[in-house]
């Protein structure tokens, strides 16, 4: 995806004739946005947790969640945020940050060169207060039947619930056709209300200093089993367009982080695979502690559980991506996000030193005490997981 | 404003002068022949210098009979003659007498020393007064021939008469100077020259049957140029042919007060004809890019050369070059237009309500004309290099007809990826585009045959420095060939033209791991006739038929998704038209209709009636008046079905406007017009803003039901400030708007300017330096501020949400651009050195950024000071 966003802005920019600003590195539209000092969005995840699909055989019921829903299937929405203490819990998300939660269905299709605005889909479609804005409906199978045609759903609804959501999603004509259902959270830092930052976000007013707004899109899925899906819940006869060819496959699932491997580089630019597999490695449980010299460099690499990673044939590494984000309370990082692939392995480690070695620019903090790091690691699929960790620095 | 007011001078000729028909250059540039000395005072001129309001020095200056315009110049190149004039006179054979020598001094006085001319003057015409035999012995014949008339046969009695024939050019371009008035004076033994005098053909010969042998002053004048004044000697052995060049003149202020009249012809258009082309200022060099100084007219981001007619779309405004539609006017970054300006004839910009002729617009329309390659005997042409480009064109006669070639190509490509290199920079896209004409007329029995061969092709590439990089390629390119026939039967006329276009466009993104390729290529033949026929003193009637049928294809494909096609298709758009051009005395009305009938998924086909009117209130005062329909159809890019709806409407345009033209003074001229402008149907793109019209859309959605209104007041002052300094000043207040659809609130246009103020001027100084600038002030594009940063949890970044729409502006934008030009004339070429300099206080001016990956943030990214300099040779 860093490939294509700086394709698209060179080439604008090319033709725009803009000679004075050069695009050379892929990573030139990189914003250091992983230090955290204060609430923070940093992933949202549909998690499927009422599959109307039946494996056969069934699928082992220790595997991850599936990350793509199709109609009639509860699906629940939970929200990572972080500030400087760490990791919110759900609980005080739901009373500091107290967000709401609308979705949107009809969203027009993005485009490769002009990518569309995803807020779009809120913003088109009226009313633009929040008490004006109905509440989602549960599909009713039986209505559904009845016209023999999915229902058109167009427009925007609230969605209850605070830290997590759970939402069963709807059989609608443009969720089938579109693929996907957009939802939105909005919360508020202190000093601000939800509904307020609601308001605004609708209204196209200037929110960003008191409001936390967030989307993510709920993807239909795996396409080649809509149909038995609706004819499991008595829809045989409904009438759909006609659906992509997608091959069967195995479901998208979200990803699960096991642990972390840390490793300690004397130099930037050190190997790092040598590291990874040295005697003197250490591995941490996600929300466990590491303790670290300050200004060492460290190396950390996110262990994605195996049982969650959906096989891929040699040839097609290409068709998938995997991107881990990090974010870390104090210190420096060399990159906040990696995606590649190598040596059949994913790399998504990250370099990170308690003081400035690394970017001086970047460096914020105290040199000694406890630091809380956070990954968030997203795959092409859908696919996301998130853990975190505390280093205590001495 | 003509002026025939003779020159102060003419005091002169209060004494009997005999005989002496000078040439006196008006300002309208018609000749008035005044004989000094045989007409009544009245004849002369209606004016006595008391009255004359003009300086005397100013006046003076282009009489050619007080003074030269300037320093003499024998520049005569081929003399079958003998070689040395006064080694015939050294035999005896003349003899030069004080008289004469006098009065070539009167006539060789330098133009820049104006007070010892009025000197000279004041002592002529003493001299006259007070001895007109002296007067006569210098200028009046001997015999007893009838003042005022020529006559030959006086010759006679000084010597052997002989032939004397030659060709009057144009110094540096060798092009025949038509009507240049050639005065012979015989030298003769007694003193007592006979003046004779003829003018030259279209093919700028004369010839004089009847010369005294013997030494001759030969004095050549002709409106424009500097006036010519040598010897020569006619042999006893024969006849004698000569060449003589005229230099242009440095300044010609006549020739300005022809325009200024010219451009309040109409407020509904902007015409710059040929002879403006050269000393427009703000066009470095490229009068089509003057067409960005007209009033009406706002400026795109980045200077990009987008057609911003009065707060319009690019892609509702049309560009024409002959009869058909050009593709694009200039090469990408709008350095400079995709034809060669010097092969045409005139430019015209019509802001709205424009003629019938033209269709598929509902904006503003630019019309270029081109020229027929020079008739004129010899090879022509031009070379130009610069800092930008290198251009080349050559031209000749055919047989009756004429060709001409020329070609361009880019070198700051070159230039600055040279740069690159040895700096080891960051990678700086530029441009290379090249472009090439071919023109070929001829005449026929009723009329004439044109063939045009012309395309042009442009590229950017962006190849990073670190391998594995991304490497992006934009490729735009056109080819077109022109047939067109044109002839007169009678009170009829007709045009018959056929025209083939190529259009390409291909976009190419390649990575080692991923891999894009699009391109929409369209083969268009368009065919344009029509008839027109006089109706009498009172009007004209036209009718004609416009219809254009285009294949396209259009392809994707990407190594990272299946979404690949390869779609054809073809549309057809025919059109017809008519127009009655009606004159009731001081009325003018000309009614016009047009239906077209857009092809492929665009229905149904509209019917555009217009209305224009003018109205000559008074002398100096005119007013004119423009109502009508017009239509266009939705980018190709939704019609080929990239979108996904099956049909769109036509969109559609309604014009109002009505605009008065006053001259306040000579050289002094005033318009004001205000327009409206509603327009309904269009398509409604999202992010259409910055973007060309052929950029690739497919995959939205598009909405065809929004509205629009444009209203706006443009004045535009032009006037000859001095004999040296020239220039217009021109402003418009504009407002522009659209809705989604009639239950949305409306915003500002992306490319609503409420202010653009343009003052471009140019002062031409001595010994051929020349010096134009341009100032311009905007108001800033609008753009639609980030209000908040939304996370985007499948990507994982924070991007900037887009507040409403247009509701932020930029900040003004101004420029200050200067060229200087020094030219050297020689006999058979023109040679000039130039230096343009492009935002010379080097202001960052704020353009917008687009909004990519959600932001709308506005960044400055206007260009620095840019100097370029540059050699042209003319021949």
């Amino acid at each position: 995806m860093v490939h294509r966003k700086s394709a698209r802005r060179c080439l604008a920019l090319s033709l725009l004739l803009v000679a004075q600003v050069s695009c050379l590195d892929e990573d030139y539209t990189y914003v250091d946005d992983s230090l955290i000092h204060e609430p923070r969005v940093t992933a949202l995840r549909f998690s499927v947790v009422n599959s109307l699909i039946h494996d056969d055989p069934p699928s082992p019921s220790d595997l991850a969640p599936r990350a793509t829903a199709l109609p009639l299937e509860e699906v629940a929405l939970d929200v990572s945020i972080v500030d400087a203490s760490g990791p919110m819990s759900n609980v005080d998300i739901a009373t500091k940050i107290r967000p709401v939660w609308l979705a949107c269905l009809g969203q027009t299709p993005s485009t490769e060169l002009l990518p569309q605005d995803p807020t779009e889909c809120f913003m088109r479609n009226m009313p633009t207060d929040l008490d004006h804005i109905s509440a989602c409906r549960t599909p009713s199978v039986a209505a559904v039947a009845k016209s023999g045609v999915p229902p058109s759903l167009r427009g925007i609804c609230r969605l209850e619930g605070t830290a997590e959501v759970r939402h069963t999603v709807p059989i609608a004509r443009e969720f089938i056709e579109d693929g996907s259902l957009l939802v939105a959270m909005i919360g508020s830092r202190p000093g601000a209300s939800s509904k307020g930052c609601a308001d605004r976000f609708l209204g196209r007013r200037e929110f960003s200093r008191t409001c936390l707004v967030a989307h993510h899109k709920l993807h239909l899925g795996p396409a080649n089993r809509l149909r038995d899906v609706l004819d499991a819940q008595g829809l045989a006869g409904l009438k759909l367009e006609p659906q992509g060819t997608d091959e069967p496959g195995p479901p998208d699932r979200n990803l699960r982080i096991a642990g972390f491997q840390i490793g300690r580089i004397a130099n930037v630019g050190d190997p790092v695979d040598e590291v990874l597999k040295g005697p003197d490695l250490v591995e941490v449980a996600p929300d466990g502690r590491f303790h670290a010299t300050a200004d060492e460099l460290y190396v950390l690499h996110p262990v994605i559980d195996a049982r969650d990673i959906q096989p891929l044939a040699a040839d097609e590494s290409d068709k998938e991506t995997r991107e881990a984000w990090w974010y870390y309370t104090s210190g420096s990082g060399n990159r906040a996000v990696w995606s590649d692939f190598e040596v059949g392995r994913w790399k998504l480690d990250f370099t990170w030193s308690s003081g400035a070695r690394l970017s001086e620019a970047r460096a914020e903090g105290m040199a000694s005490g406890l630091v809380h790091l956070h990954v968030v690691v997203r795959d092409s699929r859908a696919g996301v997981g998130w853990a975190s960790f505390a280093v205590e620095v001495r | 404003m003509e002026d025939s007011r003779p020159a102060p001078c003419q005091a002169c000729s209060r004494s009997t002068v005999h005989a002496s028909t000078v040439h006196i250059e008006t300002h309208s540039m018609v000749r008035t022949e005044a004989r000094m000395g045989l007409l009544p005072h009245a004849d002369r001129s209606d004016r006595s210098p008391s009255t004359d309001s003009r300086p005397p020095h100013t006046a003076g200056v282009n009489n050619p009979v007080c003074m030269k315009a300037a320093r003499p110049s024998l520049l005569s190149v081929s003399d079958s003659g003998p070689p040395d004039g006064r080694a015939n006179a050294d035999k005896g054979d003349l003899v030069l007498r004080p008289e004469i020598s006098l009065s070539r001094y009167v006539l060789r006085a330098p133009s820049r020393a104006f007070s010892r001319c009025w000197t000279l003057v004041g002592v002529c015409c003493l001299v006259m007064l007070a001895h007109p035999r002296a007067h006569a012995a210098v200028l009046a014949p001997r015999s007893s021939a009838s003042p005022g008339t020529t006559d030959p046969s006086q010759g006679a009695q000084l010597a052997r008469v002989l032939r004397l024939t030659g060709t009057v050019k144009r110094a540096g371009r060798r092009t025949p100077v038509v009507g240049a008035r050639v005065t012979v004076l015989a030298l003769s033994p007694t003193g007592d020259g006979v003046p004779i005098a003829t003018e030259t053909d279209e093919d700028g010969r004369f010839e004089f049957e009847d010369v005294p042998v013997g030494a001759a002053r030969v004095v050549i004048t002709a409106p424009g140029y500097e006036r010519y004044d040598g010897e020569i000697t006619i042999d006893r052995d024969g006849s004698r042919r000569t060449e003589y060049y005229l230099k242009q003149a440095a300044f010609n202020p006549y020739s300005t007060l022809v325009k200024t009249r010219r451009a309040d012809r109409s407020l509904h258009e902007h015409r710059l004809e040929r002879g403006e082309f050269e000393t427009l200022p703000g066009a470095r060099g490229d009068p089509l890019r003057a067409v960005q100084n007209l009033p009406g007219m706002a400026r795109g981001p980045l200077g990009l050369g987008l057609l911003i007619v009065r707060g319009s779309s690019p892609r509702d405004s049309g560009v024409f070059l002959g009869e058909h539609r050009l593709p694009r006017l200039y090469h990408l970054g709008g350095y400079s237009s995709v034809f060669q300006s010097n092969l045409l004839e005139s430019i015209a910009f019509t802001p709205s309500n424009f003629s019938s002729r033209y269709g598929n617009a509902i904006g503003g329309i630019v019309s270029a004309k081109p020229r027929a390659g020079t008739t004129d005997s010899g090879v022509h042409g031009h070379g130009d290099f610069s800092g930008m480009d290198l251009n080349a064109r050559i031209e000749a006669p055919i047989g009756k007809g004429s060709f001409a070639l020329a070609g361009r190509r880019s070198i700051v490509d070159s230039i600055f990826g040279l740069i690159v290199r040895l700096t080891g920079g960051s990678g700086m896209p530029m441009p290379r585009y090249w472009d090439y004409q071919g023109l070929f007329d001829y005449p026929t029995a009723n009329g004439a045959l044109s063939v045009r061969v012309f395309g042009s092709d442009d590229r950017i590439r962006f190849v990073p420095r670190r391998a594995g990089a991304m490497v992006l390629q934009d490729n735009y390119a056109f080819h077109r060939v022109d047939l067109v026939h044109r002839a007169r039967l009678g009170d009829w006329k007709f045009l018959l033209t056929p025209s083939y276009l190529r259009d390409i466009h291909r976009i190419e993104m390649v990575h080692s791991d991923f891999e894009r390729r699009e391109h929409l290529i369209s083969d268009s033949i368009s065919m344009r006739s029509e008839m027109q026929r006089t109706l009498g003193s009172w009007g004209t009637a036209t009718v004609g038929s416009d219809t254009t049928f285009k294949w396209w294809n259009r392809a994707f494909a990407a190594s990272a998704t299946p979404d690949t096609y390869d779609q054809k298709g073809t549309i057809a758009t025919p059109a017809v038209y008519a127009s009655l051009r009606v004159r009731v005395g001081v009325m003018g009305v000309v009614p016009q209709i047009r239906y077209t009938q857009f092809g492929g998924a665009v229905q149904p086909g509209a019917l555009d009636p217009r209305l224009r009117a003018n109205w000559q209130l008074t002398e100096t005062t005119r007013l004119v008046a423009g109502a009508g329909l017009f239509s266009q159809s939705p980018p190709l890019s939704a019609v080929t079905g990239g979108f996904t709806r099956s049909t769109f409407a036509p969109e559609r345009a309604s014009h109002f406007s009505l605009g008065i033209s006053q001259d306040l003074d000579p050289g002094i001229n005033v318009g004001i017009s205000a327009y409206y402008k509603h327009s309904w149907d269009v398509l409604w793109m999202p992010r259409d803003v910055l973007l060309a019209p052929e950029t690739d859309l497919s995959g939205q959605i598009p909405k065809s039901h929004s509205f629009g209104r444009m209203v706006g007041v443009e004045w535009m002052v032009r006037k000859m400030l001095t004999r040296r300094l020239f220039g217009w000043i021109s402003y418009g207040w504009s407002r522009s708007e659209r809705r989604q659809h009639a239950a949305r609130p409306w915003e500002l246009h992306p490319f609503d300017q409420t202010h653009t103020l343009s003052v471009v001027g140019g002062v031409k100084l001595p010994r051929r330096y020349r010096i134009t600038t341009r100032f311009r002030f905007m108001s800033g594009h609008p753009y639609t501020p980030c209000v908040g940063h939304v996370f985007n949890s499948e990507t994982g970044r924070r991007d900037c949400m887009p507040g409403v729409a247009n509701s932020a502006r930029l900040a003004p934008y101004h420029q200050l651009d200067i060229r200087a030009d020094k030219t050297w004339i020689s006999r058979r070429t023109t040679k000039s050195l130039y230096l343009d300099v492009t935002n010379v206080y080097n202001r960052t001016n704020t353009e917008l950024m687009p909004a990519f990956g959600g932001t709308a943030e506005p960044a400055r990214l206007g260009f620095s000071i840019f100097p370029t300099l540059g050699f042209r040779v003319n021949f």
